[in-house]
């Protein structure tokens, strides 16, 4: 409440300095640093944090691995606090809606960008383009910076070895392995009227494929599907438990880690995947507080700290990729190329059609 | 010594004539409005969510539809059908145990009666996902029973797994019910009942079972309800198998479908009144039979073949239970569930400092609607059983309806209804704690009206006439009668605080997460470890604080063992019997 | 009077339970009200003691209007049917506690809580849950609550019915002794007549919301106003005169012999009960019953002619 007149001392204190960056288009002016906490980190870039928003808390709706580390990591370098409840990109859009504008929080972070387009095309997110984001490719952000990529989510299909090897099945490689006879009822995929993960598969299917083609190959894969799970997490927790051979999931087999039988395989015939997005809900209470979030995300360090805690591949060109990703094997992945503003366009479409033709199978 | 009282007598009769003209019309416009705000506040928290849902899902464009009530009722699945299946399923199921493990606790006079009825209050206590989890961990294709041990790969996925699980879930609760209910039927009624000739098998089935079938039709009824609402164990071990509440769930939190899912929630609402009517038709007349004065003679014994049946029921279903709650205690100390069964501590001290604040979040926001909440069940029971006013039946219809709405339907009427001014609650913690207050307020009222309604006005008249303002009335005599329905409604509130989620899942923000979507967030992301250390202290936390409260409540009281029974029994069928419409 | 009731009326749903009922009542005077269930005794009652407000009408005492002054501050105390003890308090606490409202300070009010105790023989009970004590013992406790607040008027609902009968009477006479000895103005409801008759200074015969008759037990029992009053109270025959009236006679009035003057019958039936023998005589102006004193009894059948002498026989209203 004390913020109200600091309205002005925040653009100055949001200040940045950017250096030795040559590719930065957008290098904001540097205005004089203000003597607040600064973080340890590169000497490229410099976040500077209003002594005012030191303690202020910013409320988060998260769908991201190693949340609390990240969290806890931004929190020291900024000095605000995070709450941040867990939900699923689909369940922040919902309440969005339902609340009808009222805002339900700060901060969105994280999840499939099909739920950040639909929100803003109904006006819900804050328009904010970070001075940071011009390190971030056009086609992992919104131009008006309504949202902005931070990682890539790589779908993938988590497979248990254990449960092959008792079926005397093969490690599979593409979409077209997985439609073999081997696989049948062995492979779990969400309900893509539900889960991002799905939607993004199949149309990314349809549009690597082209659409009948698509529909065919799904049809096949469908025949080795014993049901659509209802939850966009069931598909990798079954593999790892082995209720399930073969799950299609968001990110890595991350179970591997915890001694589950289970590979991570990128089909070498198209990986799907998206830019996962941050972005400021519109109403936010704690605005400014918000935009050094958005800001903290897109520096290198915070990048670094992403990745670090969730291994995803980064969208900054200058952060590496993490190690774990390149044990799987994903730099030979074939992403697949994805139209995201295309398949935002026919959703419904191939949902409906989807409905019709396999959703009795639920 | 004497002539001090009579100076006090003289003051105190001083008093009396400035009262006696400002006492009554005072007290008369301050019970006016405490009447209107109850009324005010049900209807604003309970009736207004329920209509903010009724209108998203039946009028569309502004003109009245059944559009999205075909479209819930034409769905290929069948969900309606399904959602009825389970339930008669689940109840059937639930019944036999529950009768059998009732039968058995009351009247088998074995000494193992106590621990089979702490392991039902400890089992009643079950915090969502739990029984689901523990069922995949044991019978799952890689479950530790059928898997581990047996050597099979059994696809557990589809209704049967749903049947099972929400039969047994459910069973602890209407087991307890029965018991009460046993345990309140007159002895003498079976020892006349042998005295004139006939032998206890026909005993049990002509006195025994049919004093037990008001009990019986109320559990099933509860148990009917609550199978409907359930959405977390179709979504977990149903498989292709799904239902309303499932969908209903589904629609609004995962495809936004907000119309949708209200059309399915309303749909949701058919069989459940149906249960509820019928309840009514054929229940109305029978009344609960508890004990007379005087002596009521020793429970009946079991015939032979009975004990055996009862008792190896009781035995199975007790193994059951026990082995799901052993699995959720190991799985908390289990390395990785299925593939590596080495003790460790890593769950527990790997629990993050977000986990504890959720934790201790759920504590306060539990103790604190429990207390309130009992309270405004205690003010509401007390105007409906001693006072005559206007909208007096109305007050108790509304303070009955969240019994038979599912969770998910007053959760999404929440986050309808308090979205905008001059209710614009969006957001706060207000939301999160009324939604919890309110969802219970039946059973804390029912608990307090059953107490009241056998408790002799008289008794209330007698402290008026001693002098007491009405005030004094409540607090000197009102309340301290009312502590065990008191108890009752603080025990269950403060549980469903602890355990519920349906409902406040579409209402909580990131500063007001409490344990369960902790618990939630684990199970979707497939960390077992982590989910069984959170379930257990969900357990334990809800576990002590009931024993706590219950003993600070009882210790000095008279109330001995059983104080559970008859008010909690009474309260479940007044909520019933007044379910539509009030009395 | 130190009590008045002036015209007290009270409806519930169109039907009149008290129908103008106008009393008065003297200072220490014992009054019963007398009359079968629901003939309004009991909501007169609660009308005095101001659980109940009358439609219309006026309760006075020592003049002052009560009949808006809520039951807590109207200087009346009652004793109820069912004792309406406090459960969750002991048996001082539950003497103490109309003192306490009064804010007499704690030690004090269990002083005379004490006292009170003591005077209906509770004394060594008094750390007693109330559930513990007998029938008996909560009457005397729930009349020691009563009392110990120096009521006006005490007001006793059925305070006796749930006794049995030994105990009944002896609390009876322990109510009476008790009342004289502090001299309180007292209003007793009950519809056992033997009890009225037993206690009262003053019988108030009551039926079907209105006052039939009031007077002393022997007055009321002598000379009942009305047949109701007659059929109420006691035993006894109606009776045809030859003018066509109707009169009442006790059986104690009516001589039986074998010949001579009066009203000639038949034996129907004979019924002994101790002290004196019951014949049901078979007359032209009626049945008429009579009581022979077991020591006069000549031992009549049934179907002997016999001829009934009437000492004494009331006429009756209507």
């Amino acid at each position: 409440m004390k913020r109200l007149s600091l309205l002005l001392s925040l653009l100055l204190a949001l200040s940045l300095v950017v250096g030795g960056c040559a590719n930065e288009p957008e290098a904001a002016p540097v205005p004089e640093p203000e003597p607040a906490p600064v973080e340890e980190s590169t000497d490229e870039e410099v976040l500077n944090v209003d002594p005012a928003l030191v303690g202020t808390t910013l409320n988060v709706f998260a769908a991201y691995g190693g949340k609390e580390e990240i969290f806890a990591q931004f929190e020291e370098d900024t000095g605000i606090k995070i709450e941040f409840l867990d939900m699923s990109s689909g369940e922040v859009l919902a309440r969005m809606q339902a609340e009808a504008g009222s805002p339900i929080g700060d901060i969105w972070f994280g999840g499939g960008v099909d739920s950040f387009i639909a929100a803003d095309n109904d006006d819900m997110l804050e328009r904010y383009v970070s001075p940071f984001a011009g390190n971030v490719p056009a086609e992992y952000k919104d131009a008006d910076g309504a949202w902005t990529g931070i990682s890539l989510v790589v779908v993938s299909v988590v497979f248990n070895t254990e449960v092959a090897e008792e079926n005397g099945a093969a490690i599979p490689e593409t979409w077209e392995d997985l439609t073999k006879p081997e696989y049948a009822g062995e492979l779990l995929m969400p309900d893509p009227s539900i889960s991002g993960t799905a939607y993004t598969t199949l149309s990314g299917l349809l549009q690597t494929f082209g659409e009948e083609e698509g529909w065919e190959l799904f049809a096949r894969l469908d025949a080795n599907m014993p049901y659509y799970a209802q939850r966009g997490g069931e598909p990798p927790t079954a593999a790892n438990m082995g209720e399930i051979m073969a799950g299609i999931a968001p990110g890595i087999a991350t179970g591997a880690a915890e001694g589950y039988p289970v590979v991570t395989v990128f089909p070498k015939d198209g990986t799907p995947w998206w830019p996962a997005p941050v972005a400021i809900m519109k109403g936010a209470p704690n605005l400014e507080a918000a935009k050094v979030f958005v800001d903290w995300c897109l520096t290198k360090h915070g990048q670094e700290v992403l990745a670090e805690h969730d291994p995803r591949p980064p969208v900054r060109d200058d952060v590496p990729m993490p190690q774990v990703l390149i044990d799987t094997g994903f730099p030979e992945a074939d992403l697949m190329t994805i139209d995201f503003v295309e398949i935002g366009r026919i959703r419904s479409d191939v949902i409906d059609r989807w409905q019709e033709d396999f959703a009795s199978k639920k | 010594m004497k002539r001090s009282t009579h100076d006090t007598d003289s003051t105190a009769a001083s008093h009396e004539e400035g009262r006696s003209t400002w006492g009554a019309p005072l007290r008369a416009w301050t019970e006016t409005g405490l009447q209107w705000a109850m009324l005010a506040s049900l209807v604003v928290f309970i009736l207004w969510p329920i209509v903010a849902v009724l209108r998203v899902g039946l009028i569309a464009d502004g003109a009245p539809t059944l559009e999205l009530i075909h479209a819930a009722l034409t769905d290929s699945r069948g969900l309606l059908w399904n959602s009825v299946f389970v339930g008669v399923a689940a109840t059937a199921l639930t019944l036999f145990i529950a009768v059998n493990v009732a039968l058995w606790a009351t009247r088998s006079g074995s000494r193992l009666s106590k621990p089979l009825f702490g392991l039902l209050l400890l089992t009643m206590i079950s915090p969502p996902f739990v029984t689901a989890l523990s069922y995949v961990m044991l019978f799952g294709r890689r479950g530790l029973i059928t898997h581990q041990l047996l050597g099979l790969s059994l696809n557990p996925y589809g209704w049967h797994g749903v049947v099972l699980m929400q039969g047994i879930g459910f069973t602890s609760l209407a087991a307890i019910l029965l018991i009460g209910v046993l345990r309140g039927i007159d002895g003498r009624l079976e020892e006349a009942s042998l005295d004139l000739g006939a032998s206890r098998t026909s005993t049990i089935a002509r006195v025994t079972l049919p004093l037990l079938v008001p009990g019986i039709a109320a559990t099933s009824l509860i148990t009917f309800v609550e199978s409907l609402a359930d959405f977390g164990t179709p979504i977990i071990i149903g498989g292709r198998f799904t239902v309303l509440a499932t969908q209903a769930y589904l629609n609004f939190i995962g495809i936004s479908n907000l119309p949708l899912a209200a059309g399915m929630a309303i749909l949701l609402l058919v069989p459940s009144l149906i249960a509820f009517l019928l309840y009514r038709h054929f229940m109305g007349r029978l009344t609960f039979y508890t004990k007379g004065t005087g002596t009521t003679g020793e429970p009946m014994g079991l015939p032979r073949w009975l004990l055996v049946v009862t008792g190896t029921v009781t035995l199975l279903f007790s193994a059951f239970v026990t082995l799901q709650y052993v699995t959720i205690v190991f799985g908390a100390f289990a390395t990785t569930w299925g593939v590596d069964f080495t003790p460790t501590l890593k769950h527990i001290q790997g629990l993050s400092s977000t986990a504890f604040a959720s934790i201790g979040r759920s504590i306060r926001f539990a103790m604190f609607t429990a207390v309130v909440g009992s309270m405004l069940g205690m003010i509401v029971s007390y105007l409906l059983e001693r006072r005559r006013f206007w909208g007096r039946s109305g007050l108790d219809f509304i303070a009955t309806l969240p019994f038979m709405i599912p969770g998910p339907f007053l959760g999404i009427g929440y986050a309808l209804a308090f979205r905008d001014a001059p209710l614009a609650l969006t957001g706060t913690l207000a939301i999160v704690l009324l939604n919890m207050i309110y969802r219970q307020l039946p059973v804390a009222t029912k608990a307090g009206a059953a107490v009241l309604s056998q408790a002799d006005p008289e008794i209330e008249d007698a402290a008026r006439d001693l002098g007491a303002s009405e005030h004094r009335v409540i607090t000197d005599v009102v309340f301290p009668q009312l502590k065990p329905a008191f108890l009752v409604g603080f025990v269950n509130t403060f549980t469903a605080g602890m355990v519920t989620i349906g409902a406040i899942i579409f209402l909580i923000t990131p500063g007001t997460k409490v344990a369960t979507i902790e618990l939630f967030g684990a199970v979707r992301g497939g960390h077992i470890g982590v989910a069984a250390v959170l379930a257990n202290i969900i357990m334990l936390v809800t576990l002590a604080v009931n024993v706590t409260f219950s003993w600070l409540m009882l210790r000095r009281g008279r109330e001995e063992r059983g104080v559970f029974d008859v008010p909690a029994t009474r309260a479940i069928d007044q909520v019933i019997q007044s379910a539509d419409g009030g009395r | 009077m130190f009590l008045q009731l002036e015209r007290l009326t009270k409806s519930y749903s169109q039907r009149t339970v008290v129908d103008e009922v106008t009393l008065d009542i003297g200072a220490g005077e014992f009054v019963c009200l007398l009359g079968p269930s629901g003939c309004g005794k009991t909501t007169t009652l609660r009308m005095i003691g101001g659980f109940v407000t009358p439609d219309s009408g006026r309760v006075l005492i020592e003049g002052a209007d009560m009949s808006r002054t809520p039951a807590n501050v109207r200087p009346t105390s009652t004793v109820f049917q069912s004792y309406a003890l406090f459960p969750h308090m002991n048996a001082i606490r539950n003497v103490a506690y109309g003192l306490r409202t009064q804010r007499v300070p704690r030690a004090q009010a269990e002083e005379r809580a004490r006292e009170m105790l003591a005077m209906v023989g509770l004394d060594a009970r008094a750390g007693a849950r109330v559930e513990t004590l007998s029938g008996g013992e909560q009457q005397r406790l729930a009349l020691a609550r009563s009392l110990v607040v120096n009521p006006k008027v005490l007001l006793l609902d059925e305070p006796l019915s749930n006794l049995d009968a030994k105990l009944r009477e002896r609390m009876r006479r322990e109510i009476r002794i008790i009342q004289s000895r502090l001299g309180i103005t007292t209003v007793h409801v009950t519809h056992d007549q033997e009890e009225a008759l037993g206690i009262a200074d003053r019988v108030v015969v009551m039926n079907e919301g209105r006052i039939e008759q009031v007077g002393t037990p022997r007055e009321v029992y002598e000379q009942p106003a009305t047949r109701f009053v007659a059929s109420f109270i006691g035993r006894g025959s109606f009776i045809i005169d030859h003018d066509g009236a109707e009169s009442f006679v006790r059986p104690e009035h009516v001589t039986l012999g074998r010949a001579g003057g009066g009203i000639a019958g038949t034996v129907s039936h004979v019924q002994f009960s101790g002290p004196v023998v019951t014949y049901f005589v078979d007359t032209a102006a009626g049945t008429l019953q009579c009581d022979v004193p077991l020591e006069l009894d000549a031992a009549h059948e049934p179907g002997d002619p016999v001829v009934c002498q009437l000492r004494s026989r009331a006429r009756l209203a209507s």
